[in-house]
């Protein structure tokens, strides 16, 4: 197969663009896992409500930024009460707590085709441009995607690392026993990790919204992506979901384009499992904090 | 060794269980729609697989892979069937001894990995499995599968005529009887040292090894055992249903073996049991909600883990779970409890 450079640039877009987004799931994802030890299986399913909340606000007469914007606080405050009302009573042992998650993503997943329907949506919003640089084409839906993840993980390392809340919630990260000892509330702080988490998740899905399409299931494939990444980064690693997300996208892209999707399905796992094998806790080690 | 003899099963357990088991052998006889055989069926099925997961959870660990080595189970017996025409004992047998044989390999690279971990990889595991299978189009039929596979036929040397078995009700008998040799099996397992092998890695699996104990190669032997039953189970799936596709054996699938344990009760015998038994008709029983099946089926394991959180056969026996000291974990390290 002949590979030309904007042939390259393309599939580094593509690449790239999934895998920010794989990004910005695994970010969630190890966020909750980091501080409270919770392998949140409903993640997929805060991607997929991201989504369908965005169409629906969009169908009411907003436009994308704002139905998005709203989605993404919808989806957020959700997260917030669930950890508070629900998953914080069984954070102390795993199993029950994945039965829990399970549960949940089982009843968000149904309750959204109860709402929703089977079919297959689209939201009324695309960008059909493409930006040419020379003979360089680039699709500006999946810039705009690429550039929103950019600013959002910036926005995001700024807020763990420069507010008191970001403290606040590293310090949780490190030792919940110590973190409350210096007067950091687990009752405040971990609602506002686990609103963070899926408020990202929303953003991924409100941002992938007018590339594909939704549908009530949509969830479970982001949702293995950044188990994948997870553990490609490492639990609890922001540098490591960064660079894990990236590594997969990109894979997976070139994989696709070179061999077919059979292969690109099947690349980011057996990356991870020599990866594990060769270094059991991932990429970046066994930090147990978060940033 | 002293506590040798609180940890085995009182005989008072072990006889209702033969009992019940005498009752069972009368259910096709007494019931008329086949549609409650079926059921039966499928929960001996998940009985069967449960009851493997189970000895993987005694050791502390979590395998969401389940549904992976059922698969190959399920194609190893078809295809030896099909394309070797091999006799139906060889192939279920044969079908557990490849699943094994992988559960092996894999789970003496893969047991190395702790807790949250090695719950993922499983995990990667099963997907990479359905995988290889949906994507092997030649082999194994791609996403369409394997069809035609033929019932149960048990031709055995001292047999006067072969058993065929392509009923419902045969196959209702052949799964019982499948299922209460490996209850059987698992219980013996469990009283004898190396169930308490098991037992004392999944309490303390640093202090387990100081003692001399090999913990890798306990729950290495666990993840094997394991994969043999689900073998086992894959390939009477596949006599039974004479079709198999990767779809049937996807996430959820390996997540349902691990709900039936935790919903019946991890550290009982009958925990596995009860969880199969209430939860494989249970989206059945809510059939009649049909929009609604799958949320109240949520809402009832949010609900069954909340107020029985040593699972249903320790709520049933009424006894209280020790109280657990409240560990509060390192971010990122989870112990594997």
């Amino acid at each position: 197969m002949l590979l030309s450079l904007p042939m390259i640039m393309q599939v580094v877009t593509n690449g790239l663009c999934m895998g920010l987004t794989y990004v910005l799931m695994a970010l969630g994802f190890t966020v909750v896992f980091g501080i409270m030890g919770v392998v949140n299986y409903a993640h997929g399913e805060f991607y997929m409500l991201g989504a369908f909340l965005c169409l629906t606000f969009m169908t009411l007469g907003a436009p994308y930024p704002l139905a998005l914007a709203l989605a993404v606080i919808a989806v957020a405050c959700l997260g917030a009460l669930l950890e508070r009302y629900l998953v914080d009573r069984f954070r102390s042992d795993l199993r029950t707590c994945m039965i829990v998650c399970l549960g949940l993503s089982t009843v968000f997943k149904n309750s959204a085709l109860v709402l929703w329907g089977a079919q297959d949506r689209s939201l009324p919003f695309r960008i059909d441009s493409v930006l040419s640089i020379g003979s360089l084409i680039f699709p500006a839906d999946r810039l705009v995607v690429v550039a929103a993840s950019v600013a959002l993980l910036v926005g995001f390392n700024l807020f763990l690392k420069r507010t008191r809340q970001g403290l606040a919630i590293r310090a949780m990260a490190q030792d919940v026993e110590v973190a409350s000892a210096f007067g950091v509330r687990p009752s405040s702080v971990l609602p506002l990790a686990f609103a963070i988490s899926a408020g990202l998740a929303a953003v991924a899905g409100g941002l992938i919204s007018p590339v594909f399409s939704l549908s009530y299931d949509m969830g479970s494939f982001p949702l293995m992506k950044s188990f994948i990444v997870v553990i490609l980064g490492g639990l609890g690693s922001i540098p490591g979901a960064l660079v894990a997300g990236v590594i997969i996208g990109l894979a997976e892209s070139f994989a696709s384009t070179m061999f077919g999707g059979s292969v690109s399905d099947i690349i980011g796992f057996v990356i991870t499992g020599v990866v594990l094998i060769l270094k059991p806790s991932g990429l970046f080690g066994k930090s147990s904090r978060l940033g | 060794m002293t506590k040798e003899r609180t940890l085995s099963p009182k005989r008072s357990s072990v006889w209702p269980v033969i009992g019940l088991g005498g009752i069972l052998l009368l259910v096709p006889s007494l019931v008329g729609d086949e549609f409650y055989i079926h059921t039966a069926i499928m929960v001996y099925l998940n009985i069967i697989g449960a009851t493997g997961l189970n000895m993987i959870m005694k050791t502390g660990r979590l395998s969401l892979a389940q549904a992976g080595f059922v698969s190959v189970g399920a194609y190893s017996s078809a295809l030896l069937a099909l394309r070797l025409g091999l006799p139906f004992p060889v192939t279920f047998l044969g079908a557990g001894v490849i699943a094994s044989a992988l559960a092996f390999a894999v789970g003496a690279v893969i047991l190395r990995l702790q807790g949250v971990y090695f719950l993922l990889i499983t995990y990667c595991l099963g997907e990479t499995v359905r995988l290889v299978f949906t994507n092997g189009v030649n082999v194994f039929g791609g996403a369409n599968g394997i069809s035609g596979i033929p019932g149960a036929v048990i031709d055995l040397p001292w047999l006067a005529t072969p058993i065929e078995i392509s009923s419902k009700q045969g196959f209702y008998y052949l799964t019982l009887i499948v299922a209460i040799v490996v209850v059987v099996f698992t219980i013996l397992l469990y009283s004898s040292h190396v169930g308490r092998a098991f037992q004392a890695i999944s309490e303390a699996e640093g202090l387990t090894e100081c003692l001399g104990i090999d913990t890798t190669r306990y729950k290495v032997a666990a993840f094997a055992l394991a994969g043999f039953f689900s073998g086992l189970q894959g390939a009477l799936f596949a006599h039974y249903f004479r079709f198999i596709a990767p779809q049937f054996f996807g996430f959820w699938e390996s997540v349902d073996l691990v709900v039936m344990n935790v919903v019946g009760g991890v550290n009982t015998y009958l925990g596995p049991i009860i969880g199969s038994l209430v939860l494989t008709p249970l989206p059945e029983l809510l059939r009649g909600y049909v929009d609604y099946q799958r949320i109240l089926y949520g809402v009832i394991l949010i609900l069954a883990v909340a107020f029985m959180p040593g699972g249903i056969a320790v709520a049933l026996s009424g006894c209280r779970l020790p109280s657990k000291p409240r560990r509060f974990r390192r971010g990122g390290a989870v112990e594997s409890e």
